[in-house]
């Protein structure tokens, strides 16, 4: 009994010097990492940009900006272009937000600049450097002189990419005017290809055209004056224009977004269709032989308009309520840091562009051999994002439209155009309509 | 010291008062709270709220895109759930009958079902694609159509799509509980029926038909209320376009609350649903049991 009660105690003594000892090292081992854990911050990071090219890229970038400020580490959170209000207004109503967020358009920060729900960024644009930005994709987020988000990168839809084989075979050369694209569109028109791709659905980017084309024909959604502009023979020459090549489009067309359009020209379906420089590598990707014929011009405009172009501005802000202020605008201007900024326009060649006019002359930048190859037509995109206007600033006389978000976001630019193209609503009476929808925005 | 009776009494209700409050936190304050908001000026980005009385419910029912949308959402339903309950009575009376390989189309015929619903959205949206779906290019192959159809742009094409669409995908419901009915219908009131000389037509109007009676009442209560209340197929499909031609009242609400940041309006539309369902539960109930009254 004895020994038998004796091995127990032993065994039971061995058992618990087993699981002190096991403890004594799990603590040891686990101290330095609580520490640590403690002693960093994570800074969470929102953008839309989550391609696995742009994911490398950015785990890149972060590991350097880590790397260069310890205390922080950075949490890439994605979202989509679709679902950034419903995320946001739980992030608010949660208290429970990013540092720092990114790649969202400028109507989207001027709805949150009317409520009042961002961090002025001063002192990262004054680290980047002012005057380097290009004075337009500064100055859409001063709002009574502070700064409260700022232009990462751009792009503009308001380009016109087109077959220059097929413009070839019609005789004729790239359209300058509507009335050119008209006969182009209606020549290249044969079996099994259209001969232009628009976006006519009720969506973002038929309302981003829209203004465009308003702003082409010489016309204002929004006048410098505060009333409404749309309700103009300008509007209606658009649409009437929008109305007589919709004959030359897909039949889909009218519920066309960014992705068909895109999908349209890059599959060789349809002979000319606007869009930023993305084309350029999904044609290289997955239809290699139109490579050599494809090209970009700038949007052709009325003739008795004038050139136009519109864009998102790409913005990097910080949610008021953000935990990590500093942290955040450390990384955002870690974001405009040469590397940094060319490694990620070089994620999708062409397609984004960037703010800043030291890196839009950086030969860096055209080291990517499709940006190499396509350098003419990248550098065109580039003069015209550089002019590019948005319906939150229409013109220079233009205040800061604080409800262009609420008039994006009614759809009532779109809607305008589905009553002409889907609805052979007379284009005079969708104007009127329109511009009501505008003002009863405006005022509520 | 409590009388065994009190005690009872006590005992019963902390009995109920987890089931109690469960329907208090999960059912009452949703739609207590949706109330409160459709009554207000809510922004769905600050949250900040003022007392409107019934002003979103008057902007609501001045604004012809809301008679539209409501308009929409009965064809909708009636059209889903009247396709529904044809290919589920259909497709049970197959499978009820002597068929071979009668187990590999019980599971087949359930497959749509259990399809989750953006990965049958996106098959259906490549087989109507304008340019390369396989449905216009056969179409166009036998001769049928010159030149592709916008199935999915174009209305009426748009809701006649989305109502074949979600039939499809939800009529596997009706087969189930359709089929369940189906096996325990006695063999003696076919075979009796055979004997008077009833036709096939005459065993299925007489004898199927009444004996499926509940279960369909079921069914169409059920497969109402959920078409009714439907969201992700329709704004995966078409996103309520083109135009407004296929934008049912759930999608209005999620444009009202997170497109136009406007809540209160949401909250509005939301209310107005509830009521109208509970109209049509109503409706039903009172339907059915003045059938079964009359049957007696």
């Amino acid at each position: 009994m004895t020994n038998r009660s004796g091995y127990r105690r032993q065994a039971a003594l061995d058992r618990r010097a087993l699981l002190a000892g096991t403890g004594a090292v799990f603590v040891t081992l686990a101290t330095p990492q609580i520490v640590r854990a403690q002693a960093k911050t994570t800074l969470r990071f929102w953008t839309s940009q989550g391609a696995p090219a742009q994911m490398a890229a950015w785990k890149d970038i972060f590991a350097r900006f880590e790397q260069a400020n310890p205390r922080f580490t950075v949490a890439i959170e994605l979202f989509s272009d679709d679902d950034i209000w419903p995320k946001l207004t739980a992030g608010f109503a949660a208290k429970n937000l990013p540092d720092l967020v990114s790649f969202v358009q400028a109507y989207t920060v001027a709805t949150l600049a009317a409520n009042d729900l961002l961090e002025p960024i001063d002192e990262v644009v004054k680290a980047v450097g002012e005057d380097d930005f290009f004075p337009a994709m500064r100055d859409i987020y001063k709002i009574d002189g502070r700064y409260l988000a700022a232009t990462l990168n751009n792009a503009t839809s308001s380009n016109l990419w087109y077959r220059k084989d097929l413009l070839g075979e019609a005789g004729l050369k790239p359209p300058v005017t509507w009335d050119e694209q008209l006969a182009a569109a209606k020549a290249m028109t044969k079996a099994g290809v259209y001969g232009n791709s628009l976006p006519y659905g009720r969506t973002s980017f038929a309302s981003t055209m829209m203004v465009n084309f308003i702003h082409q024909a010489g016309g204002m959604i929004v006048n410098p004056d505060g009333s409404v502009g749309l309700n103009a023979p300008s509007t209606v020459a658009a649409l009437e224009f929008l109305n007589e090549i919709a004959a030359y489009a897909p039949p889909g067309a009218t519920s066309y977004s960014w992705g068909e359009v895109l999908n349209s020209f890059v599959t060789g379906r349809a002979a000319m269709a606007p869009y930023t420089g993305r084309p350029i590598a999904i044609v290289a990707d997955q239809n290699p032989k139109i490579l050599d014929s494809v090209s970009v011009i700038p949007y052709p405009y009325a003739r008795s308009g004038h050139a136009a172009f519109d864009c998102p501005f790409n913005s990097v802000f910080i949610p008021k309520g953000s935990a990590n202020v500093t942290g955040a605008k450390l990384l955002a201007t870690a974001l405009f840091e040469k590397r940094n900024y060319i490694q990620f326009l070089h994620t999708t060649p062409g397609h984004i562009l960037p703010s800043l006019k030291s890196i839009s002359t950086a030969p860096e930048l055209f080291e990517q051999p499709l940006m190499k190859r396509f350098k003419p037509e990248i550098d065109l995109m580039m003069q015209s994002t550089a002019k590019a206007r948005n319906l939150v600033k229409e013109a220079d006389a233009s205040p800061y439209n604080l409800k262009a978000g609420d008039i994006f976001n009614s759809a009532a630019l779109s809607e305008m155009l589905q009553n002409v193209v889907v609805n052979k609503m007379p284009a005079k009476q969708a104007a009127a309509k329109a511009a009501d929808k505008v003002a009863e925005v405006l005022k509520g | 010291m409590l009388s065994p009776q009190r005690r009872d009494q006590l005992t019963g209700l902390a009995l109920l008062a987890p089931t109690v409050l469960l329907f208090a936190g999960l059912i009452f304050y949703p739609m207590a709270q949706s109330l409160f908001l459709s009554l207000h000026k809510v922004s769905t980005l600050t949250q900040r709220t003022q007392y409107v009385g019934l002003a979103n419910f008057q902007a609501l029912f001045a604004d012809p895109a809301f008679l539209t949308t409501f308009f929409n959402t009965i064809v909708w339903t009636v059209g889903a759930v009247l396709l529904q309950l044809v290919l589920g009575v259909a497709g049970a009376l197959v499978l009820n009958g002597r068929l071979v390989g009668r187990s590999l189309a019980r599971g087949l015929l359930l497959f749509p079902y259990l399809l989750p619903t953006a990965v049958a959205v996106l098959v259906w949206r490549w087989l109507f694609n304008d340019l390369y779906g396989l449905i216009n290019h056969v179409l166009m192959s036998v001769g049928l159509i010159a030149a592709p159809i916008a199935w999915l742009s174009q209305s009426p094409n748009a809701m006649i799509t989305v109502i074949l669409v979600g039939s499809w995908k939800f009529f596997p419901f009706v087969i189930i509980a359709v089929l369940a009915r189906l096996q325990s219908i006695p063999e003696s009131l076919y075979e009796a029926a055979q004997v008077d000389g009833a036709s096939r037509w005459a065993q299925f109007w007489d004898i199927t038909l009444p004996q499926l009676a509940s279960v369909l009442s079921v069914v169409i209560l059920l497969r109402g209320i959920w078409d009714f209340k439907e969201f992700d197929l329709i704004y995966l499909m078409t996103g309520g376009g083109p135009g407004i031609s296929t934008q049912t009242l759930p999608i209005l609400v999620y444009r009202e609350a997170f497109q136009l940041l406007n809540f209160g309006r949401g909250a509005a539309v939301a209310v107005t649903m509830f009521g109208f369902m509970l109209l049509f539960f109503a409706v039903h109930i009172w339907a059915t049991r003045h059938h079964e009254t009359e049957g007696r």
